[in-house]
């Protein structure tokens, strides 16, 4: 199937807003992603990796215009070359890259055309100091993404995108999520539509309201 | 390893019991991507050795087990 045309959407929310959204359940797992899951002990943990799981699969349905539960995702390690771990990716869209990222109670995940990458911080997280961090980035990344504590987060969250997309998308976006004090980096191959989850409010639709510049949710 | 074992209780609060040596430090989510390199700061300061991470792998970080073999096995 081809990767349906148009720009890279990258959502962000909080994980119990995400594991509150009616449609979006544990069952949309696969059995190998169940497994993952149930080697996480602490909680809390887990519940982020299922998010962002949960996330990455309406991301992709209000790309395709598919439900949610019709993502089949798979990974894998681009080192081993092995499945169940490592850089994920759609079987049956060949062409629309994903990411998600999770990070103590917050979530990311994006979809989009061609390689994608996507993560997420507390914007209240200490990040490594500068001498750790240059470990992998340049001294030119570190300064162009500000001083202090949130420069280096920016740093962070911009670099692990770009990794996330194989180094090889030629846009990197990071923005402050204000509503869920997230910071977030997406790297796409094309513009990106970035979307903040809101709280759900039964008995309406399955995200509501939205926000302008939206896109508009998957209908079942 | 007790230093190792600290390090990772102070960053996952509300882990309960020991750490296995064979445990998946990754697949548990003990280890995030930022804390990995905080990590391996540690493994230099107790080995005092340095860490060079392109010849190193993820698999070189993944149990306690396989940490102590490729890092510190000379700190005793």
């Amino acid at each position: 199937m081809a990767a349906a045309p148009g720009p890279a959407l990258a959502g962000v929310g909080a994980t119990r807003e995400v594991l509150a959204l009616p449609g979006l359940s544990e069952d949309l797992l696969a059995p190998w992603e169940a497994r993952r899951l149930a080697a996480i002990r602490l909680p809390a943990r887990r519940d982020d990796v299922l998010a962002s799981r949960l996330l990455l699969r309406l991301c992709v349905s209000r790309l395709t215009g598919r439900p949610p539960g019709d993502t089949e995702l798979a990974q894998r390690c681009p080192d081993c070359g092995k499945l169940g771990h490592g850089r994920p990716y759609l079987p049956g869209h060949p062409g629309l890259g994903v990411s998600l990222s999770h990070a103590d109670g917050v979530v990311a995940a994006a979809a989009g055309p061609g390689p994608t990458g996507v993560d997420v911080e507390p914007a209240v997280r200490r990040p490594a100091s500068a001498r750790t961090l240059r470990r992998l980035l340049t001294e030119a990344e570190l300064r162009a993404a500000g001083p202090g504590d949130a420069g280096r987060l920016r740093a962070w969250v911009r670099f692990e995108a770009l990794l996330k997309a194989g180094g090889q998308a030629p846009g990197v976006r990071v923005w402050s999520d204000a509503r869920t004090g997230a910071v977030a980096a997406v790297a796409t191959g094309a513009p990106a539509v970035v979307f903040s989850l809101r709280p759900p409010r039964a008995p309406r639709g399955p995200e509501e309201p939205r926000t302008s510049g939206d896109p508009p949710p998957h209908s079942p | 390893m007790d230093r190792v074992a600290a390090w990772l209780h102070e960053k996952n609060p509300g882990l309960d019991g020991p750490i296995d040596a064979d445990e998946d430090l990754v697949e548990a989510r003990l280890i995030d991507s930022m804390d990995f390199l905080e990590f391996v700061d540690l493994l230099e300061e107790i080995s005092g050795t340095s860490i060079d991470l392109q010849e190193a792998t993820i698999d070189d970080f993944r149990t306690l087990a396989r940490v102590r073999e490729r890092f510190l096995s000379a700190a005793g």
